[in-house]
């Protein structure tokens, strides 16, 4: 190899190989960010109910995560539960650790939007009558959700770039499947190459698909 | 006070309230009677939109009684108020409209959701309503659709929906375009015009002198004088309130 010169007939050799860790990486990416957002919401609504307890405790494990490296806890999760007897293999620990992380960001984000809400919605749900629960539901909850699409957005991003941390504990995603054929080949420029295309695509797809969301929910809603 | 020789529909008696240690309700005494129109004046800062607050529980008060039809409600717990604020309806500043729910969904969700109507019930109120407030025809809109005006009045409407007893309004047309001010005031003349109790805290001198049975004027958190509109513009007995209708002319 000379200079910045691309093999192009390697690069396509190992498409089918990338197809192959896209396409794990396309479902940790629905699977941890899917299952995150719906445990969020459940999240959330415990904060915003101010249940005693679990309340503090959400508190607690929301800045935990978010104040130390996903790497470490990849690595404490994977390396560190197995000494006391908890063991999971490779891609279940990686889904774990990715959900949960994923997981406090999106309660945070949820808890965010519904406090920046005007109080007035609030008080106009209570001098109707309303009981709490029917208030949150149809209307703090909904009414927080059209805010919250960005920033939720920018977790789910967020969360499919440290899929590639994964690979650090040998599950076979995108960034594994580069590193395996780098290591094979010690052909970097090609894989990397591909590697940054992949990551690339899938969130530009998840931009487009927010957009046409938010445009959705925004529907004769202006604030 | 027994129940059947008080003829009010809502007293306060002393009524205190603070805001932390900032007294802002200083022993309020007010009471009006089924079907009596209330207008409450006073300058900014004077505690009027504390006061009404504090009637339907949306502020808690820290002494004196506030009384619905002679009952002691002022020690509730939220879910106690939540009946009671059925009967007492609140229109905002702001409208306070559901921004997610199209006009017809903002006025048949709470009485649906709480039981008080079938949902095709409510709607068939909604129209009519909706109708006696002009606005017949925009029930698929969303409130960002339409004017402020119209806003208010859907949200007159949506407390109107609760067929309440009393309805509190809390300057109903501050926040309004003066060319709609005209629109909301003749709403609420008429839709309180059939005998629909109401205490009304707004600027407009106008509206107050043409819609009131009583002024009440209030100043640093206590009432400090109340009468007919003609008694309250004309003579009023206090200083302070003789320079406040001087600078509202
Ligand atoms: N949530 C609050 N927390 C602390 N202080 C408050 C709060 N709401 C009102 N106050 C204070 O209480 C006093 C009375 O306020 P209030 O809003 O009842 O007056 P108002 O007569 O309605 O005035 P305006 O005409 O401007 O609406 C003011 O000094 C105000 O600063
Ligand atoms: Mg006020």
């Amino acid at each position: 190899m000379t200079g910045i010169a691309i093999d192009w007939n390697y690069f396509w050799s190992v498409a089918p190989l990338f197809l192959r860790g896209l396409e794990l990486t396309l479902v940790l990416c629905l699977v941890c960010n899917g299952i995150s957002i719906a445990v969020a919401y459940v999240l959330a609504t415990i904060l915003y109910f101010r249940t005693p307890v679990l309340c503090q405790l959400i508190r607690a494990y929301v800045s935990l995560i978010r104040n130390t490296p996903m790497l470490v806890q990849l690595f404490f999760f994977y390396f560190g539960l197995p000494e006391i007897g908890v063991a999971a293999s490779p891609l279940i620990s990686g889904i774990i650790v990715l959900t949960v992380w994923a997981t406090a960001y999106q309660t945070e984000n949820i808890r965010g939007a519904i406090e920046g809400l005007p109080p007035r919605l609030t008080e106009a749900g209570r001098s109707l009558g309303l009981r709490p629960g029917g208030l949150f539901v149809f209307v703090i909850a909904p009414v927080a959700t059209r805010t919250v699409v960005p920033a939720m957005m920018n977790t789910i991003i967020s969360a499919t770039k440290n899929s590639a941390l994964l690979s650090s504990i040998g599950v076979m995603e995108l960034t594994y499947v580069a590193m395996d054929n780098i290591a094979e080949s010690y052909r970097s420029m090609e894989n990397f190459l591909a590697l940054l295309i992949c990551y690339l695509t899938i969130v530009m797809g998840l931009s487009a698909i927010v957009t046409l969301l938010e445009r959705h929910l925004g529907r004769g809603y202006r604030r | 006070m027994t129940q059947n020789l008080d003829t009010a529909v809502i007293r306060t008696i002393g009524l205190e309230k603070y805001y932390g240690i900032h007294q802002v309700l200083f022993g309020v005494d007010f009471s009006i009677t089924e079907g009596e129109r209330v207008v409450i004046m006073g300058s900014s800062g004077s505690g009027k939109s504390t006061f009404i607050r504090c009637l339907n529980g949306l502020e808690s008060t820290q002494g004196g009684h506030i009384q619905f039809h002679g009952r002691d409600i002022e020690a509730l717990a939220e879910r106690d108020w939540r009946p009671l604020r059925r009967r007492i309806g609140m229109v905002f500043q702001d409208f306070a409209l559901f921004p997610h729910m199209t006009v017809l969904n903002n006025l048949t969700f709470a009485p649906v959701r709480e039981g008080l109507m079938k949902k095709a019930a409510a709607e068939e109120r909604a129209l009519a309503l909706l109708e006696r407030v002009k606005l017949r025809g925009k029930e698929r809109s969303f409130p960002s659709q339409l004017s402020g005006g119209q806003q208010q009045r859907v949200a007159i409407v949506r407390s109107m929906m609760m067929s309440p007893e009393v309805m509190l309004f809390d300057e109903p047309t501050s926040a309004l375009d003066p060319e709609t001010v005209g629109e909301v005031l003749a709403i609420i003349q008429d839709l309180t015009s059939e005998g629909l109790t109401s205490i009304i805290v707004t600027h407009e001198t106008n509206f107050a002198r043409k819609c009131a049975n009583r002024i009440v004027y209030m100043d640093a958190g206590k009432i400090v004088e109340e009468g007919s509109p003609e008694k309250f513009f004309t003579s009023p007995d206090t200083e302070r309130a003789r320079s406040f209708i001087a600078s509202h002319n």
